[in-house]
């Protein structure tokens, strides 16, 4: 009997070691993916987004997937996030939260519309992550108003930080100017930002009405981004760069995988 | 658009001042599709490490790193010692540039249909499943035009295949134009 319990305590640890390690990344099945993902494996189920819809296949046969819910989200759906149930779809015009229910199946919980000024937005490439509280967004498109000679064009570079503590009401907290601002991750209160061909950047947002930027590593291209227990992979699109940062006020290069 | 009226009427002037009966073929460098016959599935396959071209996305499991190189397949990487990464096989997936990975099983897209493959011995993949035409194809703007391109090209036509690259050729006739 003791034996038993000793075999339960240990499993719990063990699971609770996972999860712990796996609040940095947002995923729960040892998968770890970059903040463009657009498939993601969660408690024995695959989520599948295409340009319009989410598929829930169940993966208990993980080489059988079964179709099991087919969902429209909305236009342009780019890029998938989980954090401890909660999944977070960005599309161009729209941060969509769903909850996952107990059979699976994803259930909508709010559409938050970016809402340029009631500008047309197009081209735009807008990845989300999120933590308990917060979800954060950047947002990198053109805007056009008007047609012809009237047409006014704007681009938009920004990060947005939402409080989501009610996922049937996101509450925009702050948008920050970006430069070109692409992949991101979140750990605790230290915000990752890829910023296209400007490389990587950190911002402190212990204050997220004022995210302040503490580190950058500048000369690259970069588009999305992996935190794993204090190692960070930044991937381009000619190499991955690989840094260490245990220590964030002394975050180490470490290496660029090229071939 | 303007471009493409422009080679009609380069086309139109050429054929108007010619002398010859038949119209003389403009012949000029541009962009080509390269396709490729995605619905193949026999052509996925583990091979040695490669080159990289340009990357996609990431998906990191244990100390291995996977990653995307766009529309050829996934790059599979040992990163036990993350100051000296290595190389270790590719998998050629035609089309592809979502993927992930539970367990042993990689689900890897080749622009069309979610492909379910067995990759418990990564130097023989087999592919154990397809869901087909789970994507429509048709929303990637690299299946119409070269990317970050300006100038002639010759038109896509989606019977040929699915669109995996695109490369300079001597063209006859092109009838697009990027701008």
């Amino acid at each position: 009997m003791r034996s038993l319990i000793y075999f339960f305590l240990i499993l719990f640890t063990f699971s609770c070691t996972q999860d712990s390690s796996f609040l940095i990344s947002g995923n729960s099945s040892g998968t770890l993916s970059g903040s463009y993902a657009t498939m993601l494996p969660i408690d024995g189920f695959l989520y599948v987004i295409n340009e319009t819809d989410i598929f829930t296949y169940d993966i208990a046969d993980t080489e059988s997937p079964i179709l099991v819910d087919e969902q429209n989200v909305g236009f342009e759906i780019e890029s998938m996030y989980h954090h401890e149930g909660v999944l977070f779809v960005g599309s161009s015009e729209a941060l969509h939260i769903f909850v996952i229910q107990e059979n699976g199946i994803p259930l909508r919980k709010s559409e938050t519309v970016y809402n340029f000024d009631n500008l047309e937005e197009w081209g735009s490439c807008d990845p989300v992550v999120a933590d308990d509280t917060y979800a954060y967004v950047t947002l990198r498109s053109s805007t056009q108003e008007g047609f012809g000679c009237n047409a006014v064009f704007r681009v938009v570079n920004e990060l947005r930080i939402y409080n989501i503590e009610n996922l049937q009401e996101p509450e925009l907290l702050t948008i920050r100017q970006m430069d070109f601002p692409k992949g991101l991750a979140i750990t605790g209160d230290y915000l990752f930002v890829c910023e296209g061909n400007l490389g990587v950047k950190l911002f402190d947002v212990s204050d997220r009405m004022d995210p302040i930027e503490i580190w950058s590593d500048e000369g690259f291209e970069t588009f999305d981004i992996i935190l794993k227990d204090g190692l960070m992979m930044v991937v381009g699109p000619d190499a991955i760069r690989q840094y260490d940062y245990t220590d964030i006020n002394n975050i180490e290069y470490l290496t660029a995988i090229e071939f | 658009m303007k471009g493409v009226l422009y080679v009609f009427l380069l086309v139109g002037v050429v054929f108007f001042t010619s002398c010859e009966p038949e119209p003389v073929p403009v012949i000029m460098e541009g962009m080509a599709a390269i396709y490729a016959d995605v619905k193949d599935y026999s052509a996925i396959a583990s091979g040695p490490a490669r080159e990289i071209g340009e990357l996609g996305k990431i998906v990191n499991v244990g100390n291995t790193l996977y990653i995307n190189e766009l529309y050829q397949g996934i790059h599979v990487i040992d990163n036990s010692d993350p100051v000296d990464p290595i190389f270790t096989h590719f998998l050629t997936i035609l089309g592809n540039t979502d993927f992930t990975i539970q367990g042993t099983t990689l689900y890897a897209d080749n622009g069309v249909d979610l492909i379910v493959i067995d990759i418990s011995d990564i130097e023989n993949i087999d592919v154990v499943d397809v869901i087909e035409d789970q994507y429509s194809g048709i929303e990637d703007p690299f299946q119409y035009r070269p990317p970050n391109y300006r100038g002639v090209f010759d038109c896509v036509n989606l019977d040929e295949g699915f669109v995996v690259g695109w490369e300079l050729r001597t063209l006859t006739n092109p009838a697009c134009f990027a701008n």
